[in-house]
């Protein structure tokens, strides 16, 4: 008992060997002691910080030079977005055909409606008022549209991917590495870039931002199938195997119905993600509320932009209420 | 029917699980093998079902040779071979008679398996087997709204919709109480005598094995050290199996002695 070895390495990587005195001393001090190696540490860090500060900080470019000029700036902005307005179209076809079948027709066209003004404790409620289709309701519906075929289409591309980049399941270590190397270099291009490439390729529109949406997702949410895949339990599929079913009967009947509850949860997150991803790809002209948001800010109709930002808030709280009841659904 | 010949198994590491084993048996019979933790009793049914390639020896089952196959022969020969697990190793989030109906996937094209598609045949026997442990009542549960023992034998069903020549249950009541393990052994037995199939039950509990089995098959450090009916089963024969190690002195012998009064075995 004379020495015990701790769970601590010297320089050389070989454990030091402490009486049971020290170990009892090390252990009763209140304080951690500072040596020279955890000071050098401590100052490293401050450089970092104090080197990135330097070149991000706030500048002239951003007319700031004294400290209230930033609340000001945040302050005057958002007085210029309220009251929240939303733009309503002129003219607004409905047409629903199915089979070739004309089922709706019509037009909403915008009016004005005037309603008598009321007085009430001083301040005068009412006067005219536009009324028909908001135009923010058009592209609310198309991002979502887009984010729903995007995410299917990624999860298409993944299933079959995360086979192979699954480590129990990939048929040889090569198609197992090509396969996580092909994805680490999807996973690396942000949504926006595909977006932009794809605008280069087909052009403007929603169609551009659902293949941005299906390849940028792809290669996350393939490594994360694949993780499902890795995480089932081996004996299970051991046992079906060991029936003499043949390898891709193994896999429909113990693979996936073991992988199946994570597969369902992570793609239902992927199309909460991709409603909000839909959103920042119309800011590069794949149409859809971001495609508002940019012609907004670009006309400096902050009202629009707050109405558009509520409406986008309203539309995304509703959707992830609807995904964790529907996730609840299936584990 | 089986004839295993010489089989030897040596693990990667260097541990001989199996040194020589040489047995036979007969269409129908009902074997228990006995033996300790570790004394190779696994090892060799793992060998017959070709998850365990043996270092030599030969296993034949109905005139078909076992360790010289290739992947695929392994694969078919395989459907004819039930294999009972102790911990079920049932699909927890398929219904049990879906589990059942995996026991058919060998004979079931893929592409029909593939979209859930099993004929009326293989349906008509998974049902038969599972009505034949008496589980049809519960045939659209999910497996893991089972209890223990009914898993067990959810497990047995899909053994036996193989229409296997030989089952193999690995310590199939290990997990199970005692009141179950004598019923999920029974259940065992009694639908593998129905069938008629030869089946090979690796056990832990030597009364269980004395009170279900036709023919007792001990094992101990990787040789069978006994082979006979339950009957045959005495005092020395359990200390070959598995008391060999133990160097006892006369007041171990004496308690030992004691002890055995008290619970007969």
């Amino acid at each position: 008992m004379a020495n015990i070895t701790v769970n601590q390495a010297n320089a050389k990587g070989m454990p030091i060997q402490l009486s049971p005195e020290q170990i009892r001393e090390q252990l009763l001090r209140p304080f951690p002691t500072f040596n020279l190696r955890g000071i050098l540490i401590l100052l490293l860090v401050i450089v970092i910080l104090a080197w990135s500060l330097s070149a991000v900080g706030p500048s002239e470019l951003n007319r700031i030079t004294s400290f209230a000029d930033p609340f000001i700036a945040m302050g005057n902005l958002i007085l210029r977005m309220f009251p929240p307005g939303w733009e309503v179209a002129s003219e607004q076809p409905v047409q629903i055909s199915l089979f070739g079948q004309t089922i709706v027709d019509f037009t909403i066209t915008r009016s004005t409606i005037s309603i008598p003004t009321v007085e009430y404790r001083g301040r005068e409620i009412g006067g005219s008022m536009e009324i028909g289709w908001l135009p923010v309701i058009t592209a609310m519906f198309e991002t979502i549209q887009m984010a729903i075929i995007g995410t299917l289409g990624a999860i298409a591309m993944a299933l079959p991917l995360s086979l192979l980049a699954a480590r129990n399941t990939s048929p040889h270590p090569f198609f197992y590495n090509s396969t996580r190397l092909l994805l680490n270099f999807m996973r690396s291009i942000p949504e926006l870039v595909y977006a932009l490439l794809f605008v280069a390729a087909v052009g403007l529109g929603p169609f551009t931002g659902v293949l941005a949406l299906a390849f940028g997702s792809v290669g996350s949410l393939t490594r994360i199938f694949s993780e499902a895949i890795e995480q089932i339990n081996p004996a299970q599929v051991n046992a079906v195997r060991a029936t003499g079913a043949n390898g891709l009967q193994t896999f429909i009947y113990s693979v996936i119905p073991q992988a199946f509850p994570l597969f369902i949860s992570y793609s239902i997150i992927y199309f909460e993600a991709n409603v909000r991803h839909a959103t920042i790809l119309g800011l590069v002209g794949a149409g859809g509320l971001g495609f508002l948001l940019f012609k907004y800010t670009g006309t400096s109709d902050y009202d629009r932009v707050l109405g558009t930002a509520i409406v986008l808030v309203v539309a995304v709280t509703i959707i992830d209420r609807f995904s964790t009841w529907l996730r609840s659904r299936f584990i | 029917m089986l004839e295993v010949t010489d089989l030897r198994v040596v693990y990667q590491n260097g541990n001989e699980a199996l040194k020589s084993i040489t047995f036979s048996a007969e269409k129908g019979e009902l074997i228990g093998v006995i033996g300790r933790s570790g004394a190779g009793k696994s090892t060799l049914l793992r060998c017959i079902n070709g998850m365990q390639k043996p270092t030599s020896g030969s296993i034949v089952l109905d005139g078909v040779n076992l360790t010289a196959m290739n992947d695929e022969q392994l694969r078919k020969a395989r459907r004819e071979i039930g294999f009972i697990w102790q911990e079920y190793n049932l699909v927890e989030r398929l219904p049990a008679i879906t589990n059942v109906l995996t026991g058919r996937l060998g004979y079931n094209n893929s592409l029909a398996s593939f979209f859930g598609y099993f004929s009326t045949e293989h349906r008509e026997i998974a049902l038969r087997s599972l009505e034949q442990v008496g589980l049809l009542h519960r045939a659209k549960f999910r497996a893991d709204k089972l209890s223990g023992g009914e898993k067990q034998r959810v497990s047995i069903a899909r053994a036996i919709s193989q229409q296997p020549k030989i089952l193999l249950a690995d310590e199939p009541v290990a997990s199970l109480d005692p009141e179950l393990s004598v019923q999920v052994l029974g259940d065992l037995a009694r639908v593998a005598r129905e069938v008629g199939v030869l089946t090979l039950v690796n056990i832990h509990q030597v009364e269980l094995a004395q009170q279900f089995c036709d023919r007792l098959v001990g094992i101990a450090q990787g040789k069978i050290v006994f082979d006979g009916p339950p009957s045959e089963l005495n005092m020395n024969v359990l200390d070959a199996i598995y008391r060999f190690d133990k160097n006892l002195s006369e007041k171990d012998l004496a308690e030992l002695a004691k002890l055995r009064e008290l619970v007969p075995v």
